[in-house]
C-alpha cells in the first residue's frame, strides 16, 4: 500500500528526489504532454516540416498550432497551451537578443539550449511548476537541416523525425515506417499529415492540420493551412 | 576641484593605432609610447590585443577602460567558444564591443577609449572602428588616438583595395611612422600583428623592419 510515491509526499514539490531518484513532478507534467494534442515534426535533407492538428471545439474558434519564432525557426508543442504560449514567446525573445548581441540569426541548437536550460530551473528550484508541454523546434541554418525535440524537464534531443503529445506512439510508427532523409518536400508532408490522422481523433468535417515547412533553398518558415497542405498534395 | 572628464582627459593616453583591409588578410599596427600629459608614462605600452584565434583589438584612450573592456570580450568569446563549439565571426565580436560601449554611454560614464577590431573568418578579413559613444562601422581602414589625424592622411592616399599582406603592412606602417614624427603623443616602438585564414600572428622586430618599420 505505500508503493505510490504520493503517499510519501515525494510528489509534492520538483525540489525533492524521490528514494528512488525521480523527479515525480516531471514526470506528472510528462502525462500533462501525453493529454495534449499531437503534433509531429519531420527534418530531411531539403527541408523540416511541423505539424499539428488545428482541433475545434463547439463555438470555440480552433487556434494556432504551429508558430513562427524567427524568419528560420518554427515551433510547436503539445500540453497546455498556456504554458506553450509563455514558453514560445520567450524563445522569440531570445532570437531577438542574439540579433542584437551579435548581429546575426540564432543558430536553432543554441535556442533550443536556452529553452531547455530554463525548463531546467524549473526543476530544482521550490515554488514553480514545471512547464506542462513538450516542444519542437525546426530550422534551417546555414544550408543545413534541424528538428529538436525538448521535454519539460529541459532535456533536448535532435531527431530525424518525431511524435508529441496524444498518442504520439501511433504517431511515430507511421514516422518509422514512411521515413527517409531523402524525402521529397511533398512526400515529408504526406507523411506528417499520415502520422499526425494515426494518432488523432477527427474533427466532424475531417483532420485540419497546420503546418510550418522550411526548406533550405529559401530557409524561410511559411505556414501552411489546411488549404495550402491540399493543393501541395495534389501538385 | 577637478571633474570626472578632467581626470579622464588627463589619463587618457595620447596613441596612434592602425587598421588596414588586405585581400587575405587584416593588419593592426600601434606605437608602444604611453603618455600622460607631456609625461611619457611607458615606452613598452601594449595597444594591440588578442582576443581569440582570429581576432585582435587596438586601443586608444583611457588604458584602464580599454583593459577592462578587452578582459570581457576574451571571457564572452570563450564562452561562445566553448559553447557553440565554433567561433564568432569577426562582425560577431564587433557587435559585443559596441553594446558594451553603447550600454556604458549611455549610463553618463562612457569609456573613454577608441578602438579598431580586425579579425578574419570564413566570410574574409574584415577592419571595424568604434567611438566611445557606441557607433560602429566596418572600413577598409581606420585610424585611432591622437596621432590618427596624420595617419588618416597617409591611408587616404596609399590605400588601394586587395592589397597583399606585404603591402598593407607597408602603408600601415607608413601611416604609423608619420604620426609617430609629428605626434608627441605617438612613438617609442611598433607593434604589429596580422590576421588571415592561419589566424593570429605577432610580427618581430625583425620583420616589423623589414616592411619600413624602423624608427
Amino acid at each position: 500500500m505505500f508503493s505510490q510515491p504520493s503517499q510519501f509526499g515525494y510528489d509534492k514539490a520538483t525540489v525533492i528526489f524521490s528514494p528512488d531518484g525521480r523527479i515525480i513532478q516531471v514526470e506528472y507534467a510528462r502525462e500533462a504532454v501525453k493529454m495534449g494534442s499531437t503534433a509531429v515534426g519531420i527534418k530531411t535533407n531539403t527541408c523540416v516540416v511541423l505539424a499539428g492538428q488545428k482541433r475545434s471545439f463547439e463555438l470555440i474558434e480552433s487556434a494556432d498550432k504551429v508558430f513562427k519564432i524567427d524568419d528560420h525557426i518554427s515551433s510547436t508543442f503539445s500540453g497546455y497551451s498556456a504554458d506553450g504560449r509563455a514558453l514560445l514567446q520567450r524563445a522569440r525573445v531570445e532570437a531577438q537578443i542574439e540579433r542584437i548581441t551579435y548581429g546575426e540569426v540564432i543558430d536553432p541548437e543554441v535556442l533550443s539550449e536556452k529553452i531547455g536550460d530554463y525548463l531546467q530551473s524549473f526543476t530544482q528550484y521550490g515554488g514553480v511548476r514545471p512547464f506542462g508541454i513538450a516542444v519542437l523546434f525546426g530550422s534551417v541554418y546555414e544550408g543545413d537541416t534541424f528538428l529538436f525535440f525538448i521535454d519539460p524537464g529541459g532535456a533536448i534531443f535532435s531527431c530525424l523525425a518525431t511524435a508529441i503529445g496524444a498518442n504520439e506512439a501511433a504517431a511515430k510508427e507511421v514516422l518509422k515506417n514512411g521515413y527517409k532523409k531523402a524525402l521529397t518536400t511533398k512526400a515529408a508532408i504526406k507523411l506528417a499529415l499520415d502520422a499526425l490522422k494515426a494518432a488523432t481523433e477527427e474533427d466532424e468535417g475531417g483532420l485540419v492540420a497546420e503546418m510550418s515547412l522550411i526548406e533550405t533553398k529559401t530557409g524561410k518558415v511559411q505556414i501552411l493551412s489546411q488549404k495550402d497542405i491540399d493543393e501541395i498534395l495534389k501538385a | 576641484m577637478q571633474s570626472s572628464g578632467d581626470i579622464e582627459k588627463e589619463l587618457a593616453k595620447g596613441t596612434t593605432t592602425v587598421g588596414v583591409k588586405c585581400k587575405d588578410c587584416a593588419v593592426l599596427v600601434a606605437d608602444m609610447r604611453a603618455s600622460m600629459g607631456t609625461l611619457v608614462a611607458s615606452d613598452h605600452a601594449k595597444k594591440v590585443h588578442q582576443l581569440n584565434d582570429f581576432s585582435a583589438i587596438t586601443i586608444a584612450g583611457l588604458v584602464s577602460d580599454a583593459q577592462y573592456i578587452i578582459d570581457i570580450m576574451q571571457a564572452q568569446i570563450r564562452l561562445f567558444e566553448l559553447d557553440r563549439k565554433r567561433r564568432p565571426k569577426t562582425s560577431m565580436i564587433a557587435n559585443l564591443v559596441k553594446n558594451m560601449l553603447y550600454g556604458q554611454y549611455r549610463s553618463y560614464f562612457p569609456y573613454y577609449v577608441q578602438l579598431i577590431v580586425g579579425g578574419w573568418d570564413q566570410t574574409g578579413p574584415h577592419i571595424y572602428s568604434f567611438d566611445m559613444a557606441g557607433s560602429l562601422s566596418e572600413d577598409d581602414w581606420f585610424s585611432s588616438g591622437s596621432g590618427s589625424p596624420l595617419a588618416f592622411g597617409v591611408l587616404e592616399a596609399l590605400y588601394k583595395e586587395n592589397m597583399t599582406e606585404e603591402e598593407g603592412m607597408k602603408i600601415a606602417l607608413k601611416a604609423l611612422k608619420s604620426a609617430i614624427k609629428r605626434d608627441t603623443a605617438t612613438g617609442d616602438g611598433i607593434r604589429a600583428v596580422v590576421i588571415d585564414s592561419k589566424g593570429f600572428r605577432e610580427l618581430s622586430k625583425e620583420e616589423i623592419i623589414k616592411h619600413g618599420g624602423d624608427l
